[in-house]
């Protein structure tokens, strides 16, 4: 007979789509549930839950992270941002946009998680080529669309944002 | 009911200090891709999650007394940006090209990717093939293991419960080289995997010469026998081909190994092996 801890659950704060939230989270929660089942941020999709498919990418402090193998304890005092984060109002976000402009959503499970990973990649990689969208986009699946038309659409956000500079 | 702790530890010192205290009871937490996989398939239960993922005295790549010293916690991802290992130990710099997709190379730590001990690890074969040491703290002492003496078995390593990988080192080694073999080119683990470390004399002759190899046998491995053919002799085609074939000695894979058979590992290996050779020379060139 195994004796089981009295698991207690953590307080944490970090900073959620711009606005500081205050959770409580059991000790081996994941970040993905944390997001979805706390906090309602449902854009955040559960896929595979291994870490192998990419639908649950969320930016935290800049980086792509798959929020299915992060531990949320241990996101207390970061900068998380998620696809709610992204459209102003009513106003979609000009890479949500970009992927409607080019055909790069079908039944739309996969595209917050392609989303996020390729935001975060051109924060730093303004000017991609496609070879290098691919690698950014290379731990996101998606299973009805194909890969051609959201490197499209993702070539066509970067081109957009270069020309408005 | 979980099952589960969770305490936030700031820094090594307090680290040894809870390992001390709740040994098997505890189980380290950096990058977590392996620990949270490992948590939902109750692989893990009913231990203290000892999260390490803040702690900055473990992360970092420096260079000093002829030494790369490279920290526990350091990311896959900052070993693929590092222009000094893309220099001075290619090996690894290429295992880290390679390494999964961008996010999980985003956590994914050099300690947590040894500490796993996969027999597929891809930074295994670099540091086999760098004659890496592995820097061990627990309460009160630090010891320094070879790395070929780290990895016991099947996902077994020499760790005890209170013990923590703080830094692994090595020389620099500009002629070394990488390659892996995987279905998938993201987040692949690797059916096979060859790293190479030589040094070639004047006479163009292999003075000494390191092979590594990742899913061939249980646990990361050095092929004994491949480089034994090498030492001492120039590498002509011939020469590669006796390679190959005491090569063959050096793969045991599980036989229950669904991933790929023992065939197909020694066919495949040759030739992996006698590029990986050659990209190893040829980082003496450039
Ligand atoms: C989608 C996906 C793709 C992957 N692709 C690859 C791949 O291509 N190649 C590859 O080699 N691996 C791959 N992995 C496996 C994994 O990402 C690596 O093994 C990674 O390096 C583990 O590091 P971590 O920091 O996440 O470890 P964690 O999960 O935090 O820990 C792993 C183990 O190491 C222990 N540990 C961690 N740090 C220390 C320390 N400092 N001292 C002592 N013990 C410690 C932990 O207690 C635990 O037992 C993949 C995993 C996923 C989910
Ligand atoms: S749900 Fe996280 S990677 Fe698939
Ligand atoms: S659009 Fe359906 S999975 Fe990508």
């Amino acid at each position: 007979m195994v004796n089981f801890r009295m698991s207690e659950n953590i307080k944490i704060a970090f900073t959620l789509n711009g606005e500081v939230v205050n959770l409580e989270v059991e000790p081996d929660q994941t970040l993905l549930s944390a997001l979805r089942d706390n906090l309602g941020m449902t854009g955040v999709k559960e896929g595979c839950s291994i870490g192998e498919c990419g639908t649950c990418t969320v930016i935290v402090d800049g980086k792509a992270t798959k929020s299915c193998i992060a531990l949320a304890a241990a996101f207390d005092g970061r900068e998380i941002v998620t696809i709610e984060g992204l459209a102003n109002g009513d106003q979609l976000h000009p890479i949500q946009e970009a992927f409607i402009e080019k055909n790069a959503i079908q039944c739309g499970f996969c595209t917050p998680g392609f989303i996020m990973s390729a935001l975060a990649y051109l924060e730093k990689h303004p000017r991609p080529r496609r070879e290098e969208i691919r690698k950014a986009i290379s731990g996101n699946l998606c299973r009805c669309t194909g890969y051609e038309q959201i490197v499209d659409a993702i070539e066509y956000y970067a081109n957009e944002m270069e020309e408005a500079q | 009911m979980s099952g589960f702790e969770y305490v936030r530890s700031n820094g090594i010192q307090e680290t040894l200090n809870i390992l001390a205290k709740e040994k098997e009871d505890s189980v380290l937490v950096a990058g977590a891709t392996n620990v949270m996989n490992d948590i939902r398939s109750r692989k893990l239960q009913n231990k203290i999650l000892v999260d390490i993922s803040n702690i900055g005295e473990l992360s970092g790549i420096t260079q000093e007394d002829g030494m790369i010293r490279i920290g526990a916690l350091t990311t896959v991802a900052d070993i693929a940006k590092s222009a000094l290992l893309c220099k001075q130990a290619p090996a690894l710099y290429q295992a880290a090209q390679v390494f999964a997709d961008p996010s999980t190379c985003n956590y994914a730590t050099i300690g947590g990717n040894i500490a796993h001990a996969c027999p597929a690890a891809d930074t295994a074969p670099p540091l086999l093939a760098l004659d890496a040491e592995v820097e061990i703290a627990k309460k009160g002492n630090i010891r320094t293991l070879h790395i070929n003496n780290f990895f016991l078995g099947f996902y077994s390593n020499q760790l005890d419960d209170d013990e923590l990988i703080v830094a692994i080192r090595f020389k620099p080694q500009r002629c070394s080289a990488f390659e892996k073999i995987g279905l998938r080119s993201a987040m692949s683990i690797a059916l096979l995997s060859v790293a190479v470390a030589v040094e070639i004399d004047q006479q163009e002759k292999v003075r000494t010469c390191a092979i590594a190899l990742g899913a061939a046998a249980p646990r990361p491995v050095r092929a004994s026998h491949a480089e034994a053919v090498m030492i001492g002799s120039k590498p002509t085609p011939e020469l590669y081909a006796k390679m190959a074939e005491a090569l063959c000695e050096d793969i045991a894979p599980n036989p229950k190994s669904a991933r790929a058979s023992k065939l197909y590992r020694e066919v495949v290996g040759g030739s992996l092996l006698e590029k990986v050779f050659k990209n190893a020379i040829g980082s003496a060139i450039e």
